[in-house]
């Protein structure tokens, strides 16, 4: 049961890491809470259903997910988010307002029904201790790889450094030549194509609704707030610690208290460390 | 030319429909609808609204209805409350108080159905709803507020369903998983002392309204050693459930309320269940019509709204009925606005419609009809009625 | 105090002006349902009325102080669970109970400020969200107080204030505009005290105030004590609007919707709050497009509405206006270059 639990949380945590990580890349060039995140895990669900659906391939469908949230991270910043750039408080208000586009579109595009979806891999292995449902396995290796992949690329590579600087002073890096228009769409670009693959897990799961992203949107920014922003491994640490703590919860508290349980923890946290775990960025001043 | 036989059709027309009204006098009833057409209660709002679309329709092409010596109309005037009290309120305000409608068909959410008849109760206005908090709440056995008819079956009927099915599928101890909210708080109470009575056990196991993973939860149903899994509510998350309880092995049987069998037989595992399932219904099945009536029911309202599908279809039982039934009360009463006598002629009268034979109880003003009970045996559906006790 | 706190209004910082043209306005408003609108209006008007208050509490914290609360629907909630739950246990009636649901709503606006002399900026508004939720829980979870789930509910029953019927729409409206009227004035005697000047002043560089010899931390706490006790008041008037609240009716997403009030209308402005209200409510009215696309509506307008008018409608105006004149109504968003500044990230 212990491992079990321990399990599930694990499954379940990597999909909040993945969706952190992609908060905290937009944050930290543009300095927006962005929190229409929800939705874009949700449009990234319902493209890779609409795709799988009409041609009966999972890849299709997370590779097409992959490229219509790409196009939509350069639509927001080009038409909406560019304009907000100064002011990232108006970003954020912004935000809000795309979650009753993108939901309304939803609706609109596939009904307000859930869909019900079958994971590429069917089944469970039984260790005998605990139970391990395929998918679950596929998912985690999804999120390490592509995970893994944003570390190296920040870390190791010459964008990566671009990105740090334009993060770090956005005047310092222009003078120093970086494109910092370039850097900062591709940033929005990389943020929904990280909520786009987290859709794709969440879908794996079982069923999807417009409203599907809600649930996702408070622990995609608690996550990235313990983690602290700025931080990719922060971001995973924290993102599996609150998946193995909800489970455990689930597993153990007996109460309905379940869910003040995980915020309670949450602020627990954010007083103890006032900039998160991994001691991120401080935030910008509302 | 055109034109001048245009006219001459439209004068044709106008004096034809004068020559019948000098025979019997031509009416209109206005019935009035607030339903979730938008917003998060969507799914349950756009069901029971299509179907009382269909009903008026249907009404009116059949040529109406005839209370005295006047044919009468139906007219439907409909407000969206964006899933929102404010808009709710302020909509069946429009239809009581500036529209004077008598009839008013929703919410069926239940927070918003209880602050609607907070309007609808003052101004003697006959008001239909499926919420169940008003049921639990006790305003529909409220003396005070005569005119609030329920729509679904009694929960102490729904749970005498639920027991039959649990029984034929041998579980003696259950893990009911379902979300934690007023519709799993009005009715799982009576089920878990009924079902005491009967020697089930049942391990209530709730998971909060925003909760991500359902799996961890099926876990712990497992670690309870309960012979059958139970999911109630919502409805969306049922594919989550069943296919972990299958992944995981939590236990030999799967039972439920309300479960959409299509769930069970194709979406949420791509084959039919592979263990013993059962699911009890208000009314009959949606998606596996149990009989000519209800296919024929569902057939209709799929081509008038293909919205309603693969949602909760079932609510559209909660409303179309209660269209003609209304009209039935209207006829005995004879009359079309004195509204307490048509709510005295809606406790007298036994309407036979699609979900069976309908009747209200003297003290609990919610619809008796037929329930359904589904069961998934070695890949054979077998979609019952449960008859309704209505005379 | 400081010379670089911006000086309110600069000339007639005295005039009774601002009071009256509040106290003009509010009456009007109040006279509205005896100019015979449709009761669906009034109906709508009264929820927008409860939400500009509420909301007036959330941008006087956020315009004047600079703090931003997402647990302000949360703060709202318990205002109305403080008169449902007094009026079913103790009796209490509407205006016996509103003083409880002022106090409830100080009290727990003030908690909700404790975590921000720990933590800053965006971590401070992700932890009220939390704060927010665990409220909402709490609420869920204390059922024999609350009703949990299934709600609580509150009678008006023949009660009468001021003369005015609150089971009566058009009567209740007025009572509450004129209510809404007395907490405005209230909160622009407060911004255009001397307090208010040195809350402005924090807002625009808490070091230096506190250099000055300001306790920030105390101040901070007042402000959303403040702001807390107007949310309170409003959830005990919605609450006789709707007579019947349940925990869900005030989770983050109201809260959500308190935010984009504040800012539609212009969070400096002392009637911003009450423009994104009116707007809020009676868009869908105009738009009068299908259900769904209703709420694609609303979204569209608040963006476009956002990027053009960062400030506020109320700031479009007032360019239309006087562009170089001093704000109505007592507010100081003419520094509307200091609102921007304090927008930019902090780089420390």
């Amino acid at each position: 049961m212990l491992l079990q639990q321990a399990y599930n949380g694990l499954a379940i945590g990597s999909i909040y890491a993945l969706i952190a990580v992609g908060i905290t890349l937009v944050y930290g060039l543009s300095r927006i809470i962005h929190f229409a995140v929800g939705e874009l895990v949700m449009f990234g669900a319902f493209t890779t259903w609409e795709v799988q659906r009409l041609t009966g391939s999972y890849t299709l469908g997370f590779a097409a997910a992959a490229i219509v949230m790409a196009v939509v991270g350069i639509l927001t910043e080009r038409f909406v988010f560019r304009f907000t750039l100064k002011t990232p408080l108006t970003g954020f208000i912004v935000s809000l307002g795309l979650i009753l586009v993108f939901q309304g579109l939803a609706v609109v595009f596939w009904t307000a029904n859930t869909q019900y979806v079958l994971p590429p891999l069917q089944g469970a292995w039984d260790l005998g201790a605990f139970i391990v449902i395929k998918q679950t396995v596929l998912n985690i290796a999804i999120a390490v790889a592509v995970l893994g992949l944003c570390y190296v690329v920040l870390m190791h590579t010459k964008y990566g450094k671009a990105l740090r600087a334009v993060s770090d002073d956005q005047g310092a890096a222009a003078l120093m030549g970086i494109p910092v228009r370039r850097v900062i769409t591709s940033a929005f670009v990389a943020g929904s194509v990280l909520c786009g693959v987290a859709g794709w897990l969440v879908l794996s799961a079982g069923s999807i609704s417009p409203h599907v992203g809600d649930s996702y949107l408070l622990r995609g920014f608690a996550v990235a707030l313990i983690g602290g922003l700025g931080s990719v491994s922060g971001a995973a640490i924290a993102g599996i610690g609150l998946g193995v703590a909800e489970s455990l919860a689930a597993g153990y508290v007996s109460s309905g208290w379940n869910d003040a349980y995980v915020f309670g923890l949450m602020i627990a946290i954010l007083l103890w460390r006032p900039t998160g775990l991994a001691k991120g960025s401080e935030g910008a001043h509302i | 030319m055109k034109q001048v036989l245009v006219r001459l059709a439209l004068a044709a027309l106008a004096s034809a429909s004068l020559s019948t009204t000098a025979l019997a006098k031509d009416g209109v009833v206005r019935i009035g609808m607030n339903e979730s057409l938008s917003g998060q209660f969507q799914p349950v709002g756009v069901p029971p609204a299509a179907a009382v679309r269909m009903a008026v329709k249907e009404i009116n092409d059949a040529g109406g209805f005839t209370v005295g010596d006047t044919t009468y109309k139906l007219e439907l005037v409909e407000t969206d409350n964006q899933s929102e009290p404010a808009s709710a309120i302020a909509g069946v305000t429009k239809l009581v108080e500036d529209e004077n409608i008598k009839f008013v068909f929703g919410p069926t959410q239940s927070g918003m159905a209880i602050q609607t008849a907070e309007i609808t109760v003052p101004a003697d206005v006959i008001q239909f709803s499926a919420a169940s908090l008003w049921q639990s709440r006790g305003l529909l056995n409220d003396a005070g507020k005569p005119l609030l008819f329920g729509t679904q079956n009694p929960v102490t009927a729904i749970t005498i369903f639920d027991i039959a099915g649990m029984k034929e599928l041998g579980a003696k101890k259950v893990a009911l998983i379902s979300q934690d909210d007023e519709t799993t708080k009005s009715t799982t109470p009576s089920l878990i002392a009924d079902a005491k009575a009967e020697g089930i056990e049942i391990v209530p196991i709730l998971f909060p309204t925003n909760a991500t993973d359902l799996t961890s939860y099926v876990s712990r149903a497992k670690s309870e050693g309960a012979d059958m899994v139970y999911y109630f509510f919502p409805q969306a998350r049922v594919s989550e459930v069943l296919r972990a309880a299958l992944d995981l092995q939590a236990a030999p049987t799967f039972g439920g309320r309300a479960i959409n069998p299509k769930a069970a037989v194709s979406d949420a595992i791509g084959k039919p269940i592979p263990i013993p399932f059962y699911s009890s219904f208000s009314s009959p099945s949606f998606e596996f019509p149990p009989n000519e009536k209800v296919k024929s029911f569902r057939d209709r309202l799929l081509a008038f709204e293909p919205a309603v599908a693969g949602g909760h279809a079932t609510f559209s039982f909660f409303s179309y009925d209660f269209v003609p039934m209304l009209v039935e009360a209207m006829k005995k009463a004879g009359t079309v606005d004195d509204t307490a006598a048509i709510g005295k002629a809606l406790h007298e009268i036994t309407y036979d419609g699609v979900i069976g034979k309908i009747c209200y109880q003297a003290e609990m003003r919610t619809a008796q009809s037929d329930g359904g009970l589904i069961f998934v045996k070695d890949g054979q559906i077998d979609s019952r009625v449960f008859p309704s006790p209505c005379k | 105090m400081s010379a670089s706190a911006p000086s309110v209004p600069a000339k007639g910082g005295r005039s009774a002006l601002p009071y009256l043209g509040v106290l003009a306005l509010g009456v009007a408003l109040a006279l509205l349902p005896y100019a015979g609108p449709t009761n669906h209006v009034v109906s709508l008007a009264t929820s927008a009325v409860i939400f500009a208050i509420a909301g007036s509490g959330l941008g006087f914290l956020w315009g004047q102080s600079g703090q931003l609360s997402m647990a302000h629907a949360a703060v709202f909630g318990l205002g109305g669970y403080a008169g449902a739950i007094t009026a079913k246990f103790f009796g209490l009636s509407f205006l016996a109970a509103m003083p409880v649901a002022v106090l409830v709503g100080l009290v727990s606006g003030a908690l909700v400020a404790l975590p921000s002399l720990r933590t800053q900026g965006h971590y401070f508004v992700i932890l009220t969200f939390a704060i927010g939720e665990v409220i909402a829980v709490v609420q869920r979870r204390i059922e024999w107080l609350t009703g949990g789930q299934e709600g609580i509910s509150a009678q008006p029953g023949k009660q009468v204030l001021l003369g005015l019927r609150l089971a009566n729409r058009g009567e209740y409206f007025t009572l509450i505009v004129l209510i809404g009227t007395a907490v405005l004035l209230v909160l622009l005697l407060i911004m255009r005290s001397r307090w208010g000047t040195t809350l402005r002043g924090m807002r625009e560089n808490a070091p230096l105030a506190a250099s000055l010899g300001v306790n920030v931390t105390l101040n901070r706490i007042y402000a959303f004590a403040i702001s807390g006790a107007v949310a309170g008041l409003a959830g005990h008037l919605y609450l006789y609007q709707v007579r019947f609240i349940e925990p869900n009716l005030f989770t983050a997403q109201a809260s959500i919707i308190f935010l984009m009030i504040v800012l539609l209308g212009g969070k400096t402005y002392l009637l911003g709050p009450a423009v994104g209200a009116f707007l809020y409510f009676f868009l869908s009215e105009f738009l009068g497009l299908p259900p769904v696309w209703n709420l694609i509506g609303f979204g569209v307008v608040l963006i476009v509405m956002i990027l053009v008018a960062p400030n506020g409608i109320l700031s479009i105006i007032q360019n239309l206006v006087a562009p170089r004149a001093k704000p109505n109504a007592g507010t100081e968003a003419a520094d509307k270059g200091q609102a921007q500044v304090s927008d930019l990230p902090n780089k420390a």
